[in-house]
């Protein structure tokens, strides 16, 4: 259990920032990190969507996912570039 | 004894060099100072000024000058029409007295530089001028700003804002660091004096002195007058440089054009372009950031392209996109961030506004309205705290400014570099191009959020950054008319109704 700082994006938003996140969280708890910055500040809620969709490099990434694994192999680096964007 | 006229003894006086024995060349004039490069000696002989003035003569023309600035000051100070101005004409002076003076004092090295290190005795001589007028432009700043501290602690910014972290001014910092005090003598002539002086901020000192006059500023708009007169004389002196720059090693000086436009364009799109579009009262504006940048900037670079034999730069097509834009989006994010600046911003988006900008910008509703209706929403409802940022944005590694913000939301990309194992991001391709192009010039610096990430702000929080940036709450930015101009729109008036 960690501080790791990320790159959010949320699409369609108009910067991405410096979001604080915990090594335990799942990449849904990543994604509602990253969108509490967005949905309802700079862009209205969807009320159609059914979460958050997560993608790293052009990867899609299971919500259920731990971000410390990741981090563990590599994949993902402190300030790592995090799209996240509503699912439907 | 009759006087000599000038033109008789003239070319005498600026040609004076002699030719070293006790010490070498090099080492007098090192190439990493005079940036003389491949250029070969007798090049120089085609250096040609492109005015002629004395040392008598710019005495005598600048006490006139000086003498002219401080009376209009005098008589004002005494009409105390500050209280008059529109608050959001004020931020736009605020910000220029804060984000300009003390870049006047880095460009007094700069001509230091070019008077001692010039490889020209032509050149040199006329860096004394220009050292001389950047003095003067420095304390013209202070003098003007200093007056109007009884009425505003903000003023003071004009001398702490670049001794103080502050993120626009770390982006400026940065900026003038490379093209003037990083920068050898042809490379601080081709992007400080013919990019940054000659092709934007000669221009803007025009129109925003109109400005100024327009908005009952007098003050103000008799300082930009003064000062521009210096600023579009010492500026030609990029121009001989570029020509013969050109002659011997053209990609260079592209390169160097290439640059420095990009990064001055950026800093424009920040401070003149929400000035213009946002903070210029409505029935003050005489014409869009967008419209002055095509009629003057643009016209004036490719004037200058084309007779000194430069290329557009590579980017040209997607520059003239981002006019569009940029600035839109550093007006979201400075306003968002209003803690973290030293003026008041105004936020520009009344209906009438609105329906001016919709007007300039046939994209705008799409590209920001619907970003501001959700913040319009969040202020109405009385939740302020949603408005402001709440975490850093992430910033250029080389323009250090918010990445995303130099189009619009549409085209927010992951542009990104691995050098030496750390990893870079920038605000667009172009200064992924500039930091790949020369990536020992710009790896070494860090932008304010890896410096929060390497535990220099305490605590590590927007409260903690606010501080670390010198912010104090007499000065601390809020929204310029108190939100009131967002109260029109509890009642729901559709806008093409308008």
């Amino acid at each position: 259990m960690a501080l790791f700082p990320l790159y959010g994006y949320f699409k369609g938003d108009y910067i991405p920032r410096l979001i604080a996140v915990d090594t335990d969280d799942t990449f849904a708890q990543v994604a509602g990190k990253i969108a509490e910055h967005t949905v309802g500040r700079t862009l209205p809620n969807d009320p159609r969507a059914k979460g958050y969709v997560v993608t790293i490099d052009d990867e899609i990434i299971d919500p259920a996912e731990i971000l410390g694994a990741r981090v563990a192999a590599q994949k993902v680096q402190p300030l790592h570039w995090v799209d996240v964007n509503f699912a439907y | 004894m009759r006087l000599l006229n000038r033109d008789d003894w003239y070319d005498i006086g600026r040609d004076l060099d002699w030719t070293l024995t006790y010490v070498d060349h090099a080492e007098a004039f090192p190439d990493s100072w005079s940036g003389n490069g491949v250029v070969p000696a007798a090049a120089w002989d085609a250096w040609d000024e492109p005015y002629r003035v004395t040392y008598h003569d710019y005495v005598s023309v600048q006490r006139e000058k000086e003498g002219g600035a401080h009376a209009v000051r005098e008589a004002l100070k005494r009409a105390n029409i500050f209280h008059k101005l529109d608050p959001a004409h004020t931020a736009s002076s605020q910000m220029h007295m804060g984000t300009t003076c003390m870049v006047e004092q880095m460009a007094i090295t700069m001509q230091s530089r070019f008077c001692r290190f010039a490889p020209t005795p032509r050149w040199r001589n006329l860096g004394v001028y220009g050292m001389l007028d950047e003095i003067r432009h420095t304390q013209l700043d202070m003098a003007f700003s200093h007056d109007l501290l009884k009425d505003d602690q903000s003023f003071d910014w004009c001398q702490k804002a670049f001794h103080s972290n502050e993120w626009a001014v770390i982006a400026i910092r940065n900026f003038f660091d490379d093209v003037m005090l990083n920068a050898d003598c042809m490379e601080a002539a081709i992007a400080t004096s013919l990019t940054v002086e000659h092709g934007f901020t000669n221009i803007q000192f025009v129109a925003l002195a109109a400005d100024a006059m327009e908005a009952g500023d007098i003050d103000f708009s008799n300082l930009l007058s003064s000062i521009q007169t210096d600023e579009s004389r010492h500026a030609q002196c990029g121009f001989p440089a570029v020509e013969i720059l050109m002659k011997h090693d053209p990609k260079r000086a592209q390169h160097i054009f290439d640059v420095s436009f990009w990064r001055s364009f950026r800093l424009f799109q920040t401070l003149t372009g929400i000035s213009m579009d946002y903070y210029t009262p409505l029935h003050q504006r005489k014409m869009s950031f967008k419209e002055f940048m095509m009629e003057w900037v643009v016209t004036q670079h490719e004037r200058t392209i084309r007779d000194v034999g430069l290329q557009k730069p590579w980017y040209w097509d997607e520059f003239l996109a981002c006019l569009d834009h940029g600035h839109h989006a550093m007006q979201l994010g400075t306003w968002m961030y209003r803690p973290t600046l030293f003026w008041n911003p105004n936020a520009g988006v009344s209906r009438a506004e609105r329906k001016w900008l919709n007007s300039k910008y046939p994209g705008w509703e799409d590209s920001w309205g619907v970003i501001w209706d959700e913040i319009i929403r969040n202020v109405n409802d009385g939740a302020a705290e949603k408005t402001v940022g709440a975490t850093l944005p992430a910033l250029c590694n080389v323009t250090h400014l918010p990445i995303g913000a130099h189009w619009d939301r549409h085209h927010v990309s992951k542009q990104m570099s691995v050098y030496k194992g750390r990893t870079y991001y920038f605000d667009s391709n172009v200064s992924k191009w500039i930091f790949d192009s020369n990536p020992e010039r710009y790896a070494g610096s860090t932008n304010v959020v890896e410096r929060f990430l390497a535990g220099q702000i305490q605590p590590m929080d927007l409260g903690g950054a606010v501080q670390w940036m010198g912010l104090t709450p007499d000065v601390m930015g809020d929204d310029a008319y108190k939100y009131r101009w967002a109260a029109e729109y509890k009642s729901p008036v559709p806008m093409a109704a308008e």
